[in-house]
């Protein structure tokens, strides 16, 4: 198994455990930054596109900590961004 | 010799050219008082005719604005910052610190005063708004807060607005904001992560990360929503800002010549390719959160 595999076993993991209400997006989006890292340490060339998809969950969770009354509310466009980056994860 | 003829002159061209100074101007029985007082102590040569500088009268009602009060005093937060700092270099973030007090010393362009007349003025009037933002800058200079949990940190907020709302100095509201910290007693010594104090209590007299690897770990709520040079960020932007040591002024220079995107959730992300920096405020212009690189997906 390749390291880069390795990455979306863990996020697709990640995410299983955020859907189950085990962690919460925050924790998510601070462990899916790290794969970010390491990709843009490895000079990869997806590592741009990585960190687009990665700030539009950073960019749900600080909508949803401003005002958590809404987070329920915008949690198919969360689970919609999450997608988005694991299908971007090699 | 040179004012003799100056005398024979004058007289020659008629009384008319006299250059008599004429009746002293009124002037308060303060400033008599002082001007005849330096007179009998030497302090001004033979012949004076002016008035003497004197210092301004406490017992006189101080007609100066707010702002024009904050304004004049603006370089003792100054003062007081650069003391804290000194106190604390090894453990804050003094960028941080500093920044902080931005609202209310920024405006300090002259602090010597070796410009008189050509300072810029404060314009509008402070609003309530204003005041709690000053106020809660000022109070994150004071090491001890959150005494007592939410109340204490309440309650030396409220300490420090009411100086400030009732025209005092700076360097008074923050010794008041002390003086209520220190009154909640021995319990406002515990360290600033202590985790029996409410996060939204804690002072900004924590470590502040940096770039790259020195990125430091920010639990979510460990600040709350400000403003800051008229800009609101929520809580989260202050976090993300303190963990990643990214500084108001950066992130106005990125919303300022930025590139924007429109995004989710009704936000905007303005990405600052100069300093590899993306904001993201939403419909109101508030900052959200803030990361280093292009978040905008373009």
């Amino acid at each position: 198994m390749t390291d880069q595999s390795i990455y979306r076993l863990e996020a697709e993991q990640v995410n299983r455990d955020y859907c189950d209400g085990k962690i919460s997006l925050h924790a998510l989006v601070e462990i899916f930054e790290r794969y970010v890292r390491e990709r843009e340490s490895e000079r990869a060339s997806d590592s741009e596109t990585l960190r687009g998809a990665w700030g539009q969950i950073e960019i749900m969770n600080a909508i949803n900590q401003d005002d958590p009354s809404n987070s329920s509310k915008n949690e198919s466009k969360v689970r919609e961004v999450i997608q988005e980056f694991l299908d971007l994860l090699p | 010799m040179f004012a003799r003829l100056l005398d024979c002159h004058q007289w020659a061209d008629g009384p008319s050219l006299v250059t008599s100074p004429g009746p002293k101007p009124t002037v308060s029985p303060r400033q008599q008082a002082a001007n005849q007082l330096a007179e009998a102590h030497g302090d001004v040569p033979a012949g004076f005719t002016g008035n003497v500088p004197i210092p301004p009268d406490p017992n006189e009602p101080d007609d100066r604005s707010f702002p024009q009060k904050v304004w004049d005093t603006a370089w003792g937060v100054g003062e007081s910052a650069v003391d804290t700092t000194v106190d604390s270099v090894g453990t804050l973030g003094d960028a941080w610190r500093n920044f902080l007090v931005v609202p209310v010393h920024d405006a300090a362009v002259d602090p010597f005063g070796f410009n008189r007349g050509q300072r810029a003025q404060p314009s509008p009037e402070h609003s309530p708004a204003e005041i709690a933002a000053a106020a809660a800058n000022i109070v994150s200079l004071i090491p001890i807060v959150g005494t007592g949990g939410r109340v204490g940190g309440a309650a030396v907020q409220e300490a420090v607005e009411a100086v400030l709302r009732r025209g005092g100095t700076a360097a008074d509201a923050e010794a008041a904001g002390r003086r209520a910290a220190a009154t909640a007693g021995e319990a406002g010594n515990r360290a600033p992560s202590d985790p029996t104090i409410p996060v939204g209590d804690r002072p900004a007299s924590t470590p502040v990360g940096g770039r790259g690897d020195r990125e430091i770990n920010v639990k979510p709520g460990t600040n709350r929503p400000g403003i800051v040079n008229g800009r609101e960020y929520t809580g989260h932007a202050f976090d993300r800002m303190q963990e990643r040591g990214i500084l108001p002024s950066l992130v106005e220079q990125a919303i300022r010549e930025g590139l924007a995107t429109p995004s989710r959730g009704n936000t905007t992300v303005i990405y600052d390719s100069i300093n590899n920096l993306s904001v993201i405020i939403n419909e109101t212009g508030r900052v959200v959160t803030t990361s280093f690189g292009n978040l905008s997906g373009k």
